[in-house]
């Protein structure tokens, strides 16, 4: 933890995270306006009665945003934990058991890594619907196999430790071993793997939406840059402030997976 | 094993791919809810008598797993279905597109790969200072905005307020005598340069941190020690020594994300209203026409799995020791 902190970056990202977090979860306190009310001022420019402007039906774009982290944010974290689990558990059992299992896995996983998923996802909100748990699902279970990889080199080193060893002679069984011994010392290169996921869900959701393939009955960033295509040229701030708030929040997770790798990789930390 | 052994068996391990992307087509459509006449006609005005005969020519009344070897075997025909909404074979629709969207990527993608090493190297060269910080930083940026933003952006700075360059499509289209000759390239190179620069700076970012990454590993190793007590110089070091070593994995990433490049393409395409096969998927996505999207997916499987194998054998005969392991 300490080498994390000596990484600004990582330590700014960790704040963004949290303001943002914390906007979203209050915004029903902080915004300013009501997100859905329509009013005749459409399309103002920003100004102090509206922070970012209003959209085309005369909807504060500041309140709509602070709303909109919600959702987007939901889907980043539900998404993302959908699939650490998938992941965790393929790469785990692959690497504890290792073998001809192992093979069969990661065969498994390389084949569902090469494949564009994007356009699995596509096809399938397309078909199934574009609600919003259902885009966190399918987002969740396309992109585990990143994490299966990670899950799997850990397993397989740890498995091989003398403290497992130990646990084992004292007569732990398997899933003893993997879920109170292993687990708990891969937590750290999980937790990289599950911030890089949660920035991608949040890019996903936002490409989804931006296709038409969004929900429409709820307000999310990708959604509200959907909205703000056509009218770019006449009220740029529609399409600026809600891409913005996408961007800083993927850049800080980012940053923020870039922090844990530099502080659990001591080899590549003192040089 | 030799070379040709490596190359076939690499070639077997990707069918296994191939299938998972068949059966995930296959399964969608029969999981699905509801009926998959209903899906792949129903925006049509069709009958109940019309469903019948069209469930019968399907073979929807055959046993599953006889269904599956019909859709295979269609597909390995190179059958990929008919769009309704276009009345036009799916295989030829994207036969049409495909060409505009390998342009955008080629023009995105190049000179990406080349400055993104030059970056990566120079970061890793120069590891820990100033210049380090501020090429990972600026990197690190241009991985996590979401592309079509970028584009909107781009649009409303560079066609709309300063004007300086086309928004939207291949070429100009006007009333008057179309372009020819060199007048067409130019103009087509001028729609070209705000896609292919959002697109590229996208692939840039990755490629700087992957270089960088990888030459910093490379680094650490005895023979960099060795080459250096040897007194030579730092270019050849680095560029001689180092990078060609370096160079392995960022090679294999490239291979492993031309399915990225692929998505980021499309949906670059769909910002710019660029004629590829972005602007067709969206085609698809508005009117709900599952054989299209069914076939998008199929035919950018096929491009991303082909161009792993390439990948693969490239890197095989550029370092020996892969396929004598």
């Amino acid at each position: 933890m300490r080498e994390f902190g000596k990484h600004r970056g990582a330590v700014v990202g960790l704040a963004v995270i949290v303001v943002m977090i914390a906007v979203s979860v209050l915004s029903p306190y902080v915004a300013p306006g009501n997100p859905e009310e329509i009013t005749q001022e459409r399309l103002a420019p920003p100004s102090w009665n509206h922070l970012m402007g209003t959209d085309n039906v005369g909807r504060d774009v500041l309140s709509r945003v602070m709303w909109g982290g919600r959702i987007s944010l939901a889907v980043g974290f539900v998404a993302a934990v959908i699939a650490i689990l998938v992941g965790v558990l393929v790469g785990g059992l692959a690497g504890y058991f290792g073998g001809r299992f192992d093979d069969l896995l990661m065969r498994f996983t390389d084949a569902f890594m090469v494949i564009p998923t994007f356009f699995l996802v596509l096809l399938i909100v397309s078909m199934f619907g574009t609600a919003i748990t259902n885009i966190m699902i399918v987002l969740g279970l396309t992109s585990w196999p990143q994490t299966a990889r990670i899950a799997r080199a850990e397993f397989l080193s740890l498995s091989k430790m003398e403290f497992v060893d130990a646990a084992r002679v004292l007569g732990a069984g398997s899933a003893r071993i993997m879920f109170r011994h292993i687990l708990p010392n891969a937590l750290p290169s999980i937790l990289v793997a599950l911030s890089m996921r949660v920035a991608g869900a949040i890019l996903n959701e936002a490409a989804l939406s931006f296709l038409g393939l969004g929900d429409i009955n709820v307000i999310t960033w990708g959604q509200m840059l959907h909205g703000a295509i056509r009218y770019m040229t006449v009220g740029w701030w529609m399409a600026i402030f809600p891409g913005l708030f996408i961007f800083l929040t993927v850049l800080a997770f980012n940053t923020v997976g870039d922090g844990l790798t530099d502080a659990l990789n001591p080899r590549l930390r003192h040089r | 094993m030799s070379l040709r052994a490596y190359v076939l068996r690499r070639i077997s391990y990707s069918i296994p791919t191939i299938f998972l992307v068949i059966i995930f087509n296959f399964v969608l459509i029969h999981a699905a809810p509801g009926d998959p006449v209903i899906y792949l006609y129903g925006h049509l005005d069709v009958t109940g008598q019309q469903i019948e005969i069209i469930r019968e020519a399907m073979g929807l009344r055959k046993p599953l797993y006889e269904q599956f070897f019909i859709y295979l075997s269609r597909i390995l025909r190179g059958d990929l279905g008919y769009s309704f909404y276009f009345r036009q074979p799916v295989a030829e629709l994207f036969a049409q597109k495909l060409p505009a969207t390998l342009l955008l990527m080629c023009a995105s993608l190049l000179p990406s790969i080349v400055i993104g090493i030059v970056l990566g190297v120079t970061a890793s060269r120069h590891a820990r200072s100033r210049i380090d910080y501020l090429i990972s930083g600026s990197a690190m940026y241009g991985y996590s905005f979401p592309v079509f933003w970028g584009g909107m952006v781009a649009i409303v700075v560079f066609s709309v307020w300063l004007g300086w360059l086309p928004a939207m499509g291949m070429t100009t289209l006007t009333v008057a005598e179309e372009k020819v000759g060199l007048d067409y390239v130019v103009d087509v190179l001028r729609h070209l340069v705000l896609p292919a620069t959002v697109l590229g700076t996208w692939y840039l970012a990755s490629y700087v941190r992957f270089t960088r990454a990888s030459m910093l590993e490379v680094l650490e190793k005895d023979y960099i020690v060795t080459a250096r007590s040897k007194g030579l110089e730092d270019r050849q070091i680095y560029y001689g020594h180092a990078l060609k070593n370096a160079l392995l994995p960022v090679l294999t990433v490239i291979g492993l994300e031309i399915g990225m490049i692929f998505t980021g393409a499309v949906i670059t395409e769909t910002v710019f209203a660029w004629p590829g096969m972005g602007s067709l998927l969206n085609a698809g996505i508005v009117s709900r026409d599952y054989t299209l999207l069914m076939g998008g997916f199929l035919i950018t499987s096929m491009c991303v799995i082909s161009a792993n194998l390439v990948t693969d054998c490239v890197y095989a005969i550029l370092d020996p020791r892969i396929s004598y392991r």
